[in-house]
């Protein structure tokens, strides 16, 4: 999918309580390969499963926001309610976000 | 307290969840005052429910989970097997043995629920899964990303940590959100140095007081996950970020995420027990760890417990080894009492 504005992701919680903070632009040099990865998802069935607080203690919790066509999806959850389809975009977000410059 | 008895406890926790904040108080005012709660909690998972067990003692599993994001895996070391050579299973092991000891020896406690529980870990869990975690059955362990976190088994009081909510949950039932979840992080920590103060036979002097030494990638700007002496100071790193722990009252972090920060806030508790422990001297688990130890158990302390609520349930708990000063002192260091 290449008709999209914005990808953010927020993972909080975890055993070491240290966020994870990505915001992707089309203008991003690897924009063609986040595009591939939303190919898999379907934006308008975007949503997690339920879950209560601390059904995984010290589990992550995961805030996506995709910006396409017009239109702001966003998903909240745990990470057992993570949708399989976006787990390799979420991974590859998370990547991004943990990068060290230059390494 | 009328409509208590017609609201399930799963729609109270979904208005605890998904609620606003009128809905959410009355939620947590009925779980609180529901008689159901300690076996419904506000968790889903619960400990499996145990019929007659013919042996009690140390029983530990360890699994392999090969890199996928499954559980259990496969088993590979039971109770009594030797080191398999795998450094995450056989630290994972000795971890378990570490916490079981440290239960049995110093709090006459077998195992997680007091009824000879057996201990299973999932080790290689995930890619790059930066973390560890408890699901109410079990612990879990990733191998880190390399980068930023290496394997989760090196710390063993992280291995503790894990446990120690396997027992909150046992006993204080800690809902997982806000203060009274931050104090079940804070009692995960108490508990996870613990196990590594015991392991090594060391003071609260010689302790290093640190959550998670040594699992931070090289490179990274930090020493650890936590710290409980100084909490705020654990790392400070241009990819991870610095360490967000308050160590008192008047920087207690008001946030939606994690649970309401419930890794954040428990700087808090965290430091009042280190000061607890350096102030009474010696090994810590002997006096600080028993009234912490007490004060989770305490029948009157509900699952919805704030800072105050444990930190009073300490004090009362202080009062038979005749240091309640020493323990009212440390929560009015941290804007507690």
């Amino acid at each position: 999918m290449s008709d999209w504005q914005r990808i953010e992701l927020e993972r909080t919680g975890g055993l070491a309580g240290a966020p994870v903070r990505v915001h992707v632009a089309p203008d991003d040099a690897d924009a063609a390969r986040f595009s591939a990865l939303l190919d898999g998802v379907d934006l308008g069935h975007l949503q997690g499963v339920d879950e209560p607080a601390g059904a995984v203690v010290d589990g992550f919790s995961y805030s996506l926001t995709i910006e396409a066509g017009g239109a702001v999806h966003d998903l909240r959850c745990g990470e057992r309610a993570l949708p399989e389809a976006v787990r390799p975009l979420v991974r590859a977000l998370v990547r991004r976000g943990r990068a060290r410059p230059g390494r | 307290m009328g409509a208590c008895c017609f609201l399930p406890p799963l729609l109270l926790e979904r208005l605890v969840l998904h609620g606003d904040e009128r809905q959410r108080a009355f939620a947590l005012r009925t779980l609180a005052t529901d008689a159901t709660l300690r076996s419904a909690r506000l968790q889903s998972a619960v400990l499996p429910r145990r019929g007659v067990r013919a042996t009690t003692g140390l029983q530990r599993s360890i699994f392999d989970a090969g890199g996928l994001e499954e559980q259990p895996g496969r088993l590979v070391r039971s109770e009594g097997q030797p080191p398999v050579g795998d450094p995450a299973v056989d630290e994972a092991y000795d971890g378990l043995g570490a916490t079981y000891r440290l239960l049995a020896q110093e709090f006459g406690r077998d195992s997680l629920d007091d009824e000879g529980l057996p201990l299973v870990a999932t080790v290689h869990y995930g890619q790059d899964y930066d973390n560890a975690f408890w699901d109410g059955a079990q612990m879990v362990f990733g191998d880190g990303d390399g980068q930023v976190f290496l394997r989760f088994t090196l710390a063993v009081e992280v291995v503790g940590h894990e446990l120690a909510h396997g027992m909150v949950q046992d006993e204080a039932a800690l809902a997982y959100l806000g203060q009274s979840g931050a104090l079940n992080e804070s009692v995960a920590d108490v508990f996870g140095v613990l196990v590594k103060q015991h392991a090594l036979q060391q003071t609260a002097e010689q302790a290093d007081w640190l959550v998670g030494a040594g699992l931070l990638a090289p490179g990274v700007g930090g020493v650890a996950l936590r710290s409980m002496a100084a909490p705020g100071t654990a790392y400070d790193d241009d990819v991870l970020g610095k360490d967000p722990q308050p160590a008192h009252m008047d920087d207690f972090v008001t946030t939606a995420t994690d649970n309401g920060g419930v890794h954040i806030n428990s700087g808090i508790p965290n430091k009042a027990f280190q000061l607890t422990a350096t102030a009474l001297g010696g090994f810590a688990w002997e006096r600080a760890g028993k009234v912490w130890y007490d004060a989770l158990r305490d029948p009157l302390l509900r699952p919805t417990a704030r800072f105050q609520a444990f930190a009073a349930a300490t004090v009362r708990a202080a009062g038979p080894l005749g240091v309640q000063e020493t323990v009212a002192d440390a929560w009015a260091q941290v804007g507690v009492l």
